[in-house]
């Protein structure tokens, strides 16, 4: 036996072949938080992977950022802590890039593509696979068109009144604990309810956030079946800072591959602010200048090259679109401060919540005033269309008005009863945490509620309304209301007459 | 380190240049007090070895590290120093690492490796 092996080795080193050449290398000439300089490589590329190898063995791969006229800052991917000084440095002649496929849905990965759910191997078909670059530019003007199918948040107050649509990109905006997350994770939810369009592909990026939420929002999606057609891209804040600042490029890069593919995706960055700092952290490790709160000069361009990467692609280029939900975690509603008003001027629009609403138990805590969607309006649907501007009128007057609340009884009546429905409306518009509400259902509530159906049921029992009307709808009203919006997308004067039957006949019963 | 090795280098260089031979001893003195006075003097490795190369590039020549696992007979050592020209600085490193073998490193940007270790580290991940 050890013979034959003997024999073996001897074979495999008599046909081994080595004729070296001159190759290019690097060394390493400082090291230290996670950033390694690097003499040597006059050739590298920006964005190029380099190999450092280690004394270990182990190799340990490096990520070229700055370029310099005699050396390289390159931010280390691996493992900082085999790298030391006079290590040497090899070029791979490779661009960062992520492996995607489908097989990636239903998966939870880090910035590299690496699994992390401890589910094995990802790509079992390799004919499938192809390699995104996790920076690339954004689709031209020529391979755009404008956004016009719906992206159903499952929120009532946004699809009415800050509607998104598939290929725009709308920030969250809003302090800690005002539900930010909330609202992304239901606009996840709601795909599975949002028939009739093609089904959307969601990518939840997470950076620098605890891993037990991660993990609570790995179950949460897990339960609702969500994770079917999601895909989870983790950079928690245990993650090196270089980790966290690749993540977002390479949710991007997951979404582009759907997208290219002629598909519907949706990329949710949770959060944006502390993507900023991860970056700060590396730029200034790279001892870039500091700028306004010790950003580096080109934050802006950080963002906005990631977020214009979010499209609705032309007929020709296969009709796939990106849209984009970044976060933004706001310091005591401080909208000024400089990365949200960078974020604020690159999006289409801004939800912005608020942490007054949300102790006042109006959840989701949406400010609708202060909220806006630039685009999303023609995306939306003709029901909801016919109740939004209506809403949006009356919460507008309500607004107005609502100063007045405690004066009620000496106010005249067309005053009070703008406040009553005012309350009205924002009751309605309340509801709970992950139980998104289809669009046509949304309709039917809000045409109901801004047409005077419900003023004369107690404010503390719209609730109980609402949920049984809805259900009424749905399982009992022969007059098929919801299915007829659900087909067409819109509230024809047939339909309009069937849903104020069903209001009339439910209410007998309530 | 108050400035660059690189922006002392290439000050030295010139400054050397400009100098008469007779006056160099009292430009390299008046180069450390100042080197000291900055309190750069922990990188006076990083200085050295900047101003090598700042030089060595200004004559067009080339920083030649020859690494041997072992110390070479002085026959060897004039072989493979025959190849290089005049204006070549040439080091001659002593790594036990290579296990046997030679590796030639040029201005530390092009390498030829035919060191033992190389050979034994591909012949292991061949796959």
């Amino acid at each position: 036996m050890a013979h034959e092996i003997i024999e073996k080795l001897k074979r495999e080193i008599e046909g081994f072949k080595d004729s070296p050449e001159f190759e290019t290398v690097g060394l390493v000439t400082e090291v230290g938080d996670g950033i390694a300089k690097v003499s040597g490589l006059s050739n590298t590329l920006s964005q190029e992977v380099l190999v450092i190898e280690t004394e270990s063995g182990e190799e340990v791969s490096a990520l070229a950022s700055n370029l310099e006229e005699a050396s390289i800052g390159a931010i280390i991917l691996g493992n900082s802590n085999l790298v030391r000084v006079g290590n040497r440095v090899r070029q791979t002649k490779k661009i960062l890039s992520i492996k995607v496929g489908d097989e990636l849905i239903g998966r939870v990965v880090n910035p590299l593509g690496v699994p992390e759910d401890g589910k094995g191997e990802i790509f079992k078909k390799t004919e499938k696979i192809s390699e995104y670059f996790l920076e690339r530019p954004a689709p031209s003007v020529v391979d755009r068109e404008s956004v016009k199918t719906p992206l159903h948040t499952g929120i009532k107050s946004v699809d009415s009144m800050i509607p998104i649509g598939r290929g725009q990109r709308e920030l969250i905006i809003g302090d800690r604990q005002t539900g930010k997350t909330a609202i992304a994770l239901d606009a996840i939810l709601n795909q599975k309810n949002d028939v009739g369009r093609p089904p959307v592909i969601c990518i939840y990026v997470a950076i620098g956030q605890k891993n037990s939420k991660i993990a609570q929002i790995i179950k949460t999606l897990e339960n609702a079946g969500a994770m079917e057609y999601t895909i989870v891209v983790s950079a928690p804040a245990s993650a090196p800072a270089s980790m966290q600042y690749l993540a977002p490029f390479a949710g991007c890069a997951i979404g582009e591959y759907f997208m290219d593919q002629g598909k519907d995706a949706l990329v949710v960055y949770d959060d944006l602010s502390k993507h900023a700092q991860a970056y700060r952290e590396l730029s200034l490790l790279l001892r870039r200048p500091p700028g306004r709160e010790a950003y580096p000069g080109d934050i802006f361009f950080l963002h906005s090259r990631l977020l214009e990467r979010a499209a609705k692609l032309s007929k020709e280029k296969g009709s796939g679109s990106l849209t984009a939900l970044p976060i933004i975690e706001t310091q005591l509603g401080d909208v000024s401060a400089y990365v949200p008003t960078n974020v604020i001027s690159i999006t289409d629009g801004q939800i912005y919540l608020e942490s007054n609403l949300f102790y006042q138990g109006v959840r989701p805590a949406v400010n609708v005033g202060l909220s806006v969607s630039r685009v999303g309006s023609a995306a939306q649907t003709k029901a909801i269309k016919k109740v939004s501007s209506k809403l949006r009128l009356e919460l507008a007057q309500f607004r107005e008005l609502q100063a007045f609340v405690q004066f009620a009884s000496d106010l005249d009546s067309n005053t009070k009863k703008k406040i009553e429905r005012g309350e009205l409306l924002t009751e309605v518009l309340k509801q709970s945490d992950q139980e998104p509400v289809p669009f046509e259902k949304a309709t039917a509530i809000l045409y109901a509620s801004i047409n005077g159906f419900l003023d004369d049921i107690p404010k503390p029992r719209i609730k109980e309304f609402e949920n049984k009307f809805l259900d009424y709808l749905e399982k009992i009203s022969k007059l098929g209301v919801l299915e007829s919006m659900r087909k067409t997308s819109e509230l024809g004067p047939e339909t309009e007459e069937h849903l104020k039957t069903a209001i009339s006949e439910f209410k007998k019963s309530f | 380190m108050k400035y660059e090795p690189e922006i002392y280098a290439q000050t030295f260089a010139d400054l050397l240049e400009k100098t008469k031979e007779s006056e160099q001893n009292n430009l390299i003195k008046k180069f450390v007090l100042l080197i000291k006075k900055n309190g750069d003097l922990n990188g006076s490795e990083k200085i050295i070895t900047s101003t090598q190369n700042y030089l060595s590039k200004k004559t067009g020549g080339r920083i030649v590290n020859i690494e041997t696992a072992s110390k070479l007979e002085d026959i060897d050592l004039q072989k493979i120093t025959s190849n290089f020209k005049k204006s070549d600085v040439i080091k001659i490193i002593i790594n036990p690492e290579l296990l046997a073998g030679i590796r030639i490193t040029i201005n530390n940007e092009e390498e030829l490796d035919y060191s033992l270790a190389r050979k034994l580290k591909k012949m292991f991940n061949k796959k």
